[in-house]
């Protein structure tokens, strides 16, 4: 038993011992002098190697500071809230968050049921459905298509694609008249 | 040796937070693992062990004190060392102020803090008794077979953790456990006799 308590004497010494074993030994030292004097030795044994002085500690050393303390007042702070306490929250909030990026996400993607209900194509719709008011894309790309190639690079791109799967798709068609709207 | 470290700092928070609570039982706890290294810190400028063992009490009292301010930004150790520093010097300049033939300049002290011996104001007789014990474990050590002194060198001359010594050795770390316990057990008995008849 003594050996074996040594022996973790030997490893608390050396930072080896994990919580627990080390908190036991620490009540185990608080309680049984004899087992402090071994700390001790070991500990002036460890820094004699290395200084070549050895300074061996008196045998009640931390029982006079307990004894000192026996008049000092206690401390009573309030307890501090635990960082682990907080989690629940903040991974409640960014589960929440994701949740609504990923309705947003959904909802925002094309309905392909939709395509083979409508024959046209955005480039056609886009342009039957050209407000009067508003000048012709088409026409107005022509015209200005050195001060605004964006336009023209659009348009191309429209064309490029009229036959392509998704251009019978409704969202897409809004998509492509706002797009002409936008570009003047 | 990383996660031991972290579990060597967690027990000191817990145990800091719980004399924060009242429990003055967990200070003495804190006072028994710490108190060899901040006596051997205050010889360091003291040079005189029995007055260094006064000091360092006193550096415990005050950081009990103090301990309801202590927020964790830096490790217990690191504060508690900071607080036995300053009782130090403290000490040492009331001593220099009481008489002069104790004359410490801190400046000094600070300079020689990790010299690895000092010549202070000990008696010869405690000087003779220092070289004896020494001499002792230096021959204890000498004498300790190959494995076991292997190990106690590398923990306390590289400062290599258990892990480190057993691939080092290329032995299991139960085994390193042991070897280094056998060592320290073995200059301990030898050690014994002097301790018991002498002043230390």
């Amino acid at each position: 038993m003594n050996e074996e308590m040594n022996q973790k004497i030997s490893q608390f010494l050396d930072n080896e011992l994990d919580y627990d074993e080390a908190l036991h030994l620490l009540q185990d030292l608080h309680t049984n002098p004899e087992l402090t004097n071994t700390l001790n030795r070991y500990e002036a044994i460890s820094h004699a190697l290395k200084t070549d002085q050895f300074l061996n500690l008196s045998a009640d050393f931390s029982a006079k500071v307990s004894q000192q303390l026996q008049h000092e007042p206690i401390h009573l702070l309030p307890r501090k809230k635990s960082a682990t306490r907080s989690f629940p929250y903040q991974w409640l909030a960014l589960a929440a968050s994701v949740a609504v990026v990923s309705v947003l996400a959904v909802r925002s993607l094309p309905n392909p049921g939709d395509n083979d209900k409508l024959p046209a194509s955005s480039l056609q719709v886009a342009q039957q459905q050209t407000p009067k008011n508003l000048p012709n894309p088409q026409v107005d790309t022509q015209k200005t298509e050195s001060e605004i190639p964006l336009n023209a690079r659009i348009n191309d791109y429209l064309q490029a694609h009229n036959g392509s799967v998704y251009a019978n798709n409704p969202n897409l068609k809004s998509i492509a008249r706002v797009t002409t709207y936008n570009q003047k | 040796m990383n996660s031991q470290k972290r579990t060597s700092e967690h027990l000191d928070e817990d145990l800091v937070a719980r004399v924060q609570q009242g429990d003055k039982k967990a200070y003495d706890l804190l006072v028994i693992k710490y108190q060899h290294k901040i006596v051997q810190l205050v010889n360091r400028y003291l040079k005189d062990p029995s007055e260094a063992q006064d000091v360092a009490q006193e550096a415990f009292i005050k950081a009990y004190r103090a301990i309801g301010s202590f927020r964790g930004d830096s490790t217990f150790y690191t504060w508690l060392y900071r607080i036995a520093i300053n009782t130090a010097k403290n000490y040492l300049v009331s001593r220099s102020r009481r008489s002069s033939q104790y004359e410490v300049d801190i400046q000094d002290a600070e300079a020689t803090e990790n010299a690895p011996q000092l010549q202070g104001i000990e008696t010869p007789e405690r000087l003779l008794m220092n070289e004896e014990i020494v001499k002792v474990i230096r021959s204890a050590i000498d004498n300790l077979p190959d494995e076991m002194r292997t190990a106690i060198m590398l923990r306390e001359f590289e400062g290599m953790s258990y892990e480190e010594i057993a691939e080092a050795m290329e032995c299991p770390v139960g085994t390193v456990r042991s070897r280094i316990f056998r060592a320290r057990e073995a200059i301990d008995n030898k050690l014994n006799p002097l301790l018991t008849n002498g002043d230390f």
